[in-house]
């Protein structure tokens, strides 16, 4: 737990930056912060791997999110409402751009989100990406290549 | 569609994952060495990690937000919060440790109190209140089998520390935060602090019975060294 706690202290901004930015809500952000670091108290292993914490908690950091984006969209779809933000957005000009991403991301399969977040809005190269995907870069760009596809063809659709 | 990703997409040419390696000492030498040249250089990448230096700084200097641990068993919690659903919600604070050894003693049990979204460290005979969350440290030379215990304003000795029937080892610390966070519940008063440590695992509830039965006369407890510490309950 002290382990946990420590690594919180140093390593939690990085956790609540990216949520923030992912799902556009301080309170969903801070929600993901603290079940990421949950999910690292049952996996306390990579605590042992210092190289590679922030890949963990990159990779831990976007799952949780891209569920949460999906979550979203299912229960807008039940209440039967049109997606829109749910505060307004204090993103500044990229707000409204970010909003529509965060949509399309919300349809997209897991895989297929994570590389379009871990590419454009994190910037990773193809190797970054295989490493924290632990796929080849081949694979990495295979993913890009149909994510950016599908990200096409939902936006028509929309 | 291209539009869009260009838009939100990162504009720095070394990416936020490699700038935050960077900045918490992941990379090889040679690589932090890189990303420090290539930093001095190239305007965009270091406004980037402007903008992830900022992000941390606020995050350390307008309070992180706080871990929630898990509720221990004795929680107790008022009618009002449960009502108001926050009967699930402990959350503890993460303070650092303040590194100060007890010279004068070879154990030493220290709380803190999270009032609100205020967390001090409490000094001996701090005034709390019900609703408050505590939290509490150990100092130990030696590695120990530890627990804490209380009796409260009312007489009622009870298990703060550990969630379970038995003492639980723990190492040879200068104050260590323990995991658990509790709410304290609505008796008033003052109430004794026990921690106990022993030099093997002991179970609990003789221990619980012979404290209350003694009130605040602190039994012997062969094999352990006790450490107490005392604070006040009062209504707000």
């Amino acid at each position: 737990m002290g382990a946990v706690e420590a690594l919180y202290r140093s390593h939690g901004h990085v956790v609540l930056r990216r949520a923030r930015h992912l799902l556009g809500s301080e309170a969903d952000a801070r929600e993901a912060l603290q079940d990421v670091f949950a999910e690292l108290l049952r996996t306390p292993l990579i605590l042992r791997a210092p190289g590679a914490v922030v890949a963990w908690l990159y990779q831990a950091t976007t799952h949780l999110c891209l569920n949460q984006l999906r979550n979203r969209r299912t229960g807008l779809r039940l209440l039967d409402r049109h997606y829109a933000p749910s505060q307004p957005s204090t993103e500044g000009p990229r707000g409204e751009s970010m909003a529509a991403v965060r949509q399309l991301l919300g349809r997209l399969p897991e895989q297929l989100a994570a590389v379009v977040v871990y590419h454009h809005l994190d910037g990773m190269t193809h190797e970054e990406i295989s490493t924290v995907l632990g796929c080849s870069r081949r694979q990495v760009g295979y993913l890009l290549e149909r994510a950016v596809a599908s990200l096409q063809s939902e936006e028509q659709s929309a | 569609m291209n539009a869009l990703l260009e838009d939100v997409r990162w504009k720095a040419c070394l990416s936020a994952f490699r700038l935050d390696r960077f900045r918490l000492g992941e990379l090889p030498p040679e690589e932090a060495q890189e990303v420090e040249a290539h930093l001095q250089g190239c305007e965009r990448c270091r406004a980037a990690d402007e903008v992830l230096a900022s992000a941390e700084a606020e995050f350390h200097t307008s309070g992180a937000p706080l871990l929630r641990l898990r509720p221990p068993a004795r929680l107790v919690v008022g009618a009002s919060l449960a009502a108001a659903g926050l009967a699930a919600v402990l959350v503890v604070a993460l303070v650092p440790a303040t590194g100060i050894r007890n010279k004068g003693a070879p154990v030493s049990v220290g709380m803190y109190v999270q009032h609100g979204q205020a967390v001090r460290r409490a000094l001996p005979g701090e005034a709390v209140a019900p609703g408050d969350s505590v939290r509490f440290s150990y100092s130990s030379r030696t590695p120990a089998y530890l627990a804490i215990l209380s009796v409260d304003g009312a007489g009622v000795a009870t298990v703060y520390f550990p969630d379970g029937p038995e003492t639980v080892s723990v190492p040879e610390a200068s104050e260590a935060a323990l995991p658990l966070a509790t709410q304290l519940d609505g008796v008033l008063g003052e109430e004794t602090v026990v921690a106990l440590f022993c030099r093997r695992s002991r179970a609990l509830e003789p221990v619980r019975q012979a404290l209350q039965a003694s009130g605040a006369a602190l039994p012997e407890v062969p094999g352990c060294t006790l450490a107490t510490f005392h604070f006040t309950k009062r209504a707000p």
